[in-house]
């Protein structure tokens, strides 16, 4: 199966899973004004998209939409495991921001606010983060990584 | 021969890895807090800092892969945690954009920007400090090129493995300007998938 969101004939965009052996197509949920992110988290399926011209991540599947985050201006990246969900956004102050959330849209936390963070992966105990926070293409990068509540600098900076 | 992928889903909770490349320095920590090494390898100038090309951990827990820059030309780097370079792809790149493992780490899907898409297949589960063997499975068994296996280009952007590692699909351009999600199997199978004025493909999670 492949999770995919394709934008059709001006309607929008429609978010499916599809059968990679047969080409077959299950539509998830209404339609998105724009999607940048998605994945299949078990059998749920996770969509960062804007909707209502604001930008958030919701599980929609069942085909309902249930919203996970606050709004966003912009979504920059996005990673999920099992257990969380990591959100990095712009903030007004200028610079980006790094939230984590568990996959009910609680314990919102606010990680670390960066000039520039990218890079984001997730380490596959569900519950790190290792990101790039610092200007982008300097000539040292500075490397952040969460665990859990601990801000880790283990980069050069 | 394919090598069996059915069980990648359920790798994926062993592994852990985080790469950082600054310049010709790689920073690896696998596992432990605090452990790191870094690797140089004295044929290239840098690592590749796009971000499409950014150094990608392996799933597996034992392997990554780099981008490394020699001159106007990219090679795909393979590595083993911790450890130096274990094996440098030959063939010689304008770009690399866009890399993803499967979810256990047995295979390796990487865009460049020529523009070919290729499927590698890592063949041994612990090639530690012997030197692995990778293959082209689109390809011959030894053949180690980065070898097109699709017709539309290939925008850049982050392969997407299915959740059994059984197929991958990166966007491709078609010739009317739609964009197609190019599926890949394991079997050999490949093709176009869906079509539209835009893909996004989802993530593995």
């Amino acid at each position: 199966m492949l999770l995919c969101a394709v934008s059709g004939r001006g309607d929008g965009i429609h978010v499916q899973l599809v059968d990679t052996a047969t080409g077959e197509s299950t539509e998830q949920g209404e339609l998105w004004e724009d999607v940048c992110w998605l994945t299949l988290v078990g059998r749920r399926v996770l969509v960062a998209g804007k909707s209502g011209g604001v930008w958030v991540v919701a599980d929609v599947t069942g085909g309902g939409r249930m919203v996970l985050t606050a709004s966003f201006a912009r979504i920059v990246d996005v990673a999920a495991t099992p257990e969380r969900l990591w959100v990095v956004a712009p903030v007004e102050s200028g610079g980006m921001s790094l939230w984590s959330m568990d996959l009910l849209g609680e314990h919102l936390h606010l990680h670390v606010v960066a000039p520039s963070i990218h890079g984001m992966q997730m380490r596959l105990d569900g519950r790190t983060v290792p990101i790039m926070a610092g200007p982008a293409g300097a000539e040292t990068v500075r490397v952040t990584s969460i665990d859990d509540e601990e801000v880790l600098d283990i980069g050069r900076g | 021969m394919m090598v069996s992928d059915k069980k990648e889903g359920r790798a994926r909770a062993a592994a852990a890895g985080l790469f950082c490349s600054v310049g010709r320095d790689v920073f690896c920590r696998a596992g432990g807090r605090g452990v790191w090494q870094t690797v140089l390898p004295s044929e290239f100038e840098a690592f590749d800092l796009d971000p499409l090309a950014r150094p990608e951990p392996s799933p597996d827990g034992q392997h990554g892969v780099h981008v490394g820059v020699s001159g106007v030309e990219r090679y795909v780097c393979m590595i083993a945690l911790p450890g130096p370079v274990v094996r440098t792809l030959p063939t010689a790149l304008s770009r690399v954009v866009g890399m993803a493992w499967s979810p256990a780490g047995k295979r390796l899907c990487v865009i460049a920007g020529d523009p070919s898409v290729a499927v590698l297949s890592m063949d041994g589960s612990q090639p530690q400090s012997a030197l692995p063997v990778f293959s082209l499975f689109m390809a011959e068994k030894d053949d180690p090129d980065l070898t097109p296996v699709t017709g539309p280009i290939a925008l850049p952007g982050i392969p997407c493995w299915s959740p059994a590692g059984e197929a991958v699909a990166v966007v491709g351009l078609e010739r009317g300007g739609a964009q197609v999600a190019l599926v890949v199997t394991t079997d050999g199978r490949e093709g176009p998938l869906v079509s539209g004025e835009r893909v996004v493909l989802g993530t593995a999670p």
